[in-house]
């Protein structure tokens, strides 16, 4: 598929009647069927590592037992509708939760220095079955992971690797990832080793880039001698808006505790 | 004794409507306790948890009975300080006789200072495991997950431990995984962490680990942790040693049952055991001396 094919893959509306649709999109394979007052949804994830496509086609048969569906962690679902139209459309939807991205080799910040890299995290498949029935299903699955301290003062989060590039031409543009660009400024006097980063999904929003979605670009101003953080939300402006952030910050300013943010 | 607690002539004081007017302010006591209770709860009831909800609710209850309680008493014709009196030195023969009552109250009061606990938690107290459903003056009440009423009296959660399993957000799974000594130690703490890395319930901080524990009689014995959410926590079990099971089924490493092997000296070699049917072998045998 296409780089513009792909990006046509969320704008586009789907007429499910008598065949079911098969979606492949990241790791994720999902199956929709169009029944009498209701929609079946049969899905199953395979590892791919960011080699998945993104498709859509018609097939012949709605597979109607979890054992005849593939991959690991799968499952089947049924929504029931008062009213049912044939019509669907697909958006992309940031994740629910924060997303602890971790560099395969730490990155280090030296002192009262700047740098901008960038991140990718999975997105969300959100199926609209009508205004008000939505389902979302992540298009690659993502291990829990904990930022905080274990005893509670902490957050559940995603996790997720990333290669932190600080080049944005050696970017790898999946119409299934949306690309976040962080911008990280040490003010204290000591390096800083970047292990883990907090990125806050929830409060992030969508935008149609050069093949590729994006996000707000971020801000974190840090000190590691003093242990405060902050992270501040940009604007992105000449892009065409695709999805509102589930929370909003105030004054687009978050403050997290360090153990929040990078421990 | 008459003189004392009533009025000289007790059949003028204690009327009928003097009765009546008494029940009145009995009835309107408890109706305004009642309503100032549940006036109470639904004002605090995002700020306090159940149990303080249920705990302050009883006790403005009560005190504002008390005080409907003693108007009506005095309005009977009763004085109510020499009745206080004479309550005194009852109540100091009540304490005697219920000291364990007082204490199972102060300790509840310790206990809603503390809050080791609250409605909901889990806890194991003394072999008992359940949900706590009510936190009351005297004592808890669990219910057990094979749906069991268990009363645990307050003293006895204050002086000795008892184990809070919902206390935090997260727990660690400990799996003791056993193979056999001929196998590759290397590969199979590479399996487990790999089996992990790819289940997403498993979390990746606090990072999972897998060590050698020891050298068990009939296998080598390997420890393999990891946390996860604390409500995933027997499902998560579950899963992952039917998982590592399956693993070890494909990648051929054994899980070995407990065995012994019999030697009839140090100096000899094991004893061997033969299928009936062997006869070549048996002979060789019974020239050895060797049973069959």
């Amino acid at each position: 598929m296409k780089s513009k094919e792909k990006q046509d893959f969320w704008s586009t509306s789907w007429k499910v009647e008598q065949k079911p649709l098969r979606v492949d999109i990241g790791d994720l394979s999902l199956t929709i069927n169009h029944q009498h007052h209701e929609w079946r949804l049969a899905y199953f994830w395979t590892k791919k590592e960011n080699q998945g496509d993104c498709s859509c086609h018609f097939i012949d048969e709605f597979p109607e037992t979890p054992t005849s569906l593939g991959g690991i962690h799968n499952g089947l679902a049924r929504i029931a509708m008062e009213t049912m139209t044939d019509e669907l459309t697909f958006n992309p939807q940031l994740a629910d939760r924060p997303v602890v991205v971790r560099p395969y080799s730490p990155l280090l910040i030296p002192a009262n220095n700047k740098i901008t890299l960038y991140i990718s995290a999975p997105l969300w498949l959100c199926i609209n079955f009508s205004k008000k029935v939505k389902r979302e299903l992540p298009v690659q699955q993502l291990s829990d992971t904990w930022m905080g301290l274990i005893t509670g003062k902490g957050e559940l989060c995603y996790g997720s690797y990333t290669h932190a590039r600080l080049d944005q031409d050696m970017l790898l543009r999946l119409p299934y990832r949306a690309l976040t660009p962080v911008t990280m400024r040490n003010k204290s006097n000591a390096d800083f080793t970047l292990e883990r980063l907090s990125i806050p999904a929830p409060y992030l929003s969508l935008y149609a880039g050069d093949g590729q979605l994006v996000t707000e670009p971020l801000s974190i101003v840090m000190d590691s001698e003093k242990h405060q953080g902050v992270v501040e939300i940009g604007k992105v402006s000449g892009k065409k808006a695709i999805t509102p952030p589930r929370k909003k910050a105030d004054k687009g300013i978050l403050v997290n505790t360090w153990e929040n943010l990078f421990a | 004794m008459n003189e004392l607690v009533t009025t000289p002539n007790v059949q003028d004081a204690i009327s009928l409507i003097t009765v009546l007017r008494a029940c009145a302010i009995l009835i309107a006591g408890w109706v305004a306790a009642k309503l100032s209770a549940r006036f109470f709860k639904r004002a605090c009831a995002f700020k306090l948890s159940a149990h303080h909800l249920s705990l302050f609710g009883r006790l403005i209850f009560y005190a504002i009975f008390a005080l409907f309680f003693a108007t009506a008493i005095h309005q009977l014709g009763f004085k109510i300080s020499v009745l206080l009196g004479a309550a005194g030195i009852l109540t100091v023969a009540l304490g005697f006789a219920s000291q364990t009552s007082a204490s199972n109250l102060i300790s509840g009061l310790f206990l809603l200072g503390e809050k080791p606990f609250e409605v909901g938690d889990v806890l194991r107290v003394d072999g008992d495991t359940g949900e706590v459903i009510s936190i009351d003056l005297l004592s808890v009440k669990l219910r057990t997950p094979d749906n069991l009423y268990v009363r645990i009296p307050n003293e006895l959660l204050i002086k000795s431990k008892f184990i809070n399993l919902t206390k935090f957000p997260l727990r660690r799974i400990d799996l003791v995984v056993g193979v056999a000594y001929r196998e590759d130690l290397s590969q199979v703490i590479r399996l487990l962490l790999e089996l992990v890395n790819s289940e997403p319930r498993c979390m990746e901080e606090p990072q999972p680990f897998c060590t050698v524990t020891s050298f068990g009689s009939s296998s080598v014995d390997l420890q393999l942790s990891v946390w996860g959410r604390r409500e995933l926590f027997r499902e998560l079990k579950s899963d992952l040693m039917i998982a590592i099971k399956s693993t070890f089924d494909t990648h051929g490493i054994e899980i070995p049952f407990p065995h012994l092997s019999l030697y009839s000296g140090s100096q000899t070699d094991p004893l061997p055991i033969f299928q009936v049917g062997e006869k070549s072998q048996h002979s060789a045998s019974s020239d050895n001396g060797i049973p069959h």
